[in-house]
């Protein structure tokens, strides 16, 4: 069976066949789609290449799926929007992918005549084309017929992000959040949006919601840790007990997720920054049990079980020298 | 009296690695380091690039990790770091920001003449003549182009070569690195075709 191979192999066999999807015939090609889909992997142009030629070629045998796979190779040829080499101006043409797109509204349309999903499909082509005035109006319609069309308000949201207008977009989504306080997403795209803004404890209320929506995923604790650790190194404002708490993020990530790389350098950074602190009004922190804990542990995510050594092991190995050796070097009075 | 600029040249390599990081995560904002050497005369040499962040560009600890891991490296390898480049998610973004400035800086304090570079996505077809790179000077100006040391022409034809190979999809960055410590943040140049 080659539809329950991870992702990784099944584009091995289609590489040894040049990547060409008449080569591959449809189940690889139809493995390749399904699994971009189930990994939720951000490859637009697998799914733009070997997508289209099961369109194409296999419609039938895709029987209730080919319209779920229409919209996924859609929005990949939206994504993809790949501009043959030689045309200078992207923008004043269709790229390939576009124009096969446009396509596709045509056929999905002819399917769903009244669909607003297909409506926002369409919309959603005219903001690759960049026509973001003809786009939001067709947002706007759909929104007018049905106010809780929520891929709709998501789609406005994009579009300010798409524009640069990071305040509406911001504005936008807590009004969109204090309605749908558990949309994960919503919260990550908020987080992301505060933190190109440089609003650290803005982002960092973002990430303690999804902390608590989802309190066993390490990777929120991690982002919560290198936000505090961020804000409390700063020059303004930067206190010894937000390190202490983004060491606590840290630890507790890595209690989720054991040999986890971004907890454990987490760790021995607030470690290295407790030696260096000025700001500690006299508190002294041990941190040696602590660096001794970790350090073998980082060790231990470059060191194979089996097969030859870790290339960046000598290095991690001489950093962790020069970091512990800094720390030290700070009087004990200090 | 005319000073001439001091120059920044790439190996192909450099580049290579540089632009197909950018393919790799055409979406994100993303970040790396520039490393080689820099002569008296203010001109910088790039020999390698390390890529750095797509998830999030704007928190220090793992930039710091990544910093302490480079600096090691250039010693162990008798190179410097001497640039920093940065692209933006919205293709018409040229700024640098808050943050990369504070990068850029920290590198300029080690090496005054350090290549600072903001990806323009307008276009992704880089040639020869236009990499597709801005230098931005410590005053915030505009610097001269860089340029590609040797076969300028080989380099960008090997780019494209990557490119229909997917090779972008191969590239390591340190996020990616700290997501799966298996795989090497230092091998990127060894996966370019020839």
């Amino acid at each position: 069976m080659v539809a329950l191979l991870p992702l990784q192999d099944l584009l091995a066999q289609a590489k040894a066949k040049a990547l060409d999807p008449a080569r591959c015939g449809y189940d690889l090609c139809h493995a390749i789609v399904s699994g971009v889909r189930e990994a939720r992997a951000s490859r637009p142009d697998l799914v733009a290449r070997f997508g289209a030629y099961l369109l194409q070629n296999h419609a039938s045998s895709l029987s209730h799926e080919v319209w779920a796979t229409y919209e996924q190779v859609y929005m990949a040829l939206l994504q993809h929007g790949r501009v043959a080499p030689g045309s200078t101006n992207a923008a004043s043409a269709d790229s390939e992918d576009l124009r096969k797109a446009q396509q596709y509204t045509a056929t999905l349309t002819k399917q769903f005549p009244s669909s607003q999903r297909v409506r926002r499909l369409e919309a959603m082509l005219l903001e690759a084309r960049r026509e973001y005035g003809e786009a939001e109006k067709e947002y706007k319609a759909i929104l007018e017929e049905d106010p809780h069309n929520l891929q709709a308000v998501k789609r406005q949201i994009a579009l300010h992000r798409q524009k640069g207008e990071v305040k509406e977009a911001v504005k936008k989504l807590n009004d969109y959040l204090t309605t749908f306080c558990s949309d994960m997403e919503a919260w990550v795209m908020l987080h992301e949006l505060y933190l190109s803004a440089q609003k650290y404890k803005e982002a960092a209320f973002c990430i303690e919601e999804l902390v608590l929506i989802n309190p066993m995923s390490y990777i929120y604790l991690v982002r919560a840790g290198e936000i505090t650790y961020t804000k409390g190194i700063s020059q303004h404002g930067g206190s010894h007990d937000q390190l202490l708490t983004a060491r606590k993020y840290f630890a507790h990530a890595l209690e989720l997720k054991p040999g986890c790389l971004r907890a454990l350098y987490g760790i021995l950074l607030v470690c290295a920054a407790f030696g260096s602190s000025t700001k500690g009004k006299g508190v002294k922190v041990d941190t040696a049990e602590l660096v001794a804990f970790a350090q073998p542990l980082l060790l231990k995510a470059y060191t194979p079980a089996t097969g030859p050594a870790h290339p960046m092991r000598g290095l991690v190995i001489a950093m962790l020298k020069k970091l512990t050796v800094a720390e030290g070097t700070l009087p004990a009075s200090a | 009296m005319a000073i001439s600029k001091p120059a920044i040249a790439l190996k192909a390599d450099a580049y290579t690695v540089l632009f197909l990081h950018c393919c790799r995560y055409p979406t994100r904002s993303l970040n790396g380091l520039l490393l080689g050497s820099a002569a008296a005369d203010g001109s910088v040499s790039v020999e390698m690039t390390l890529p750095l962040f797509h998830t999030q560009i704007s928190l220090a600890p793992m930039l710091e990790a990544a910093l302490l891991l480079a600096d090691e490296y250039c010693q162990q390898n008798g190179l410097q770091i001497v640039g920093y480049y940065q692209a933006n998610e919205l293709v018409d973004d040229l700024d640098l920001g808050p943050f990369g400035k504070r990068i850029s800086d920290k590198i300029r304090s080690q090496v005054p003449a350090a290549a600072v570079f903001v990806v323009d996505g307008a276009s992704m077809h880089p040639s020869a003549t236009d990499l597709r790179l801005i230098t931005q000077g410590a005053d915030g100006k505009r610097g001269a182009a860089p340029f590609i040391e040797g076969d300028a022409e080989g380099c960008i034809v090997r780019l494209e070569r990557c490119i229909a190979n997917s090779l972008q999809h191969e590239i390591i960055d340190f996020d990616a690195h700290l997501d799966d410590p298996e795989k090497n943040w230092l091998g990127n140049a060894a996966l370019l075709v020839q």
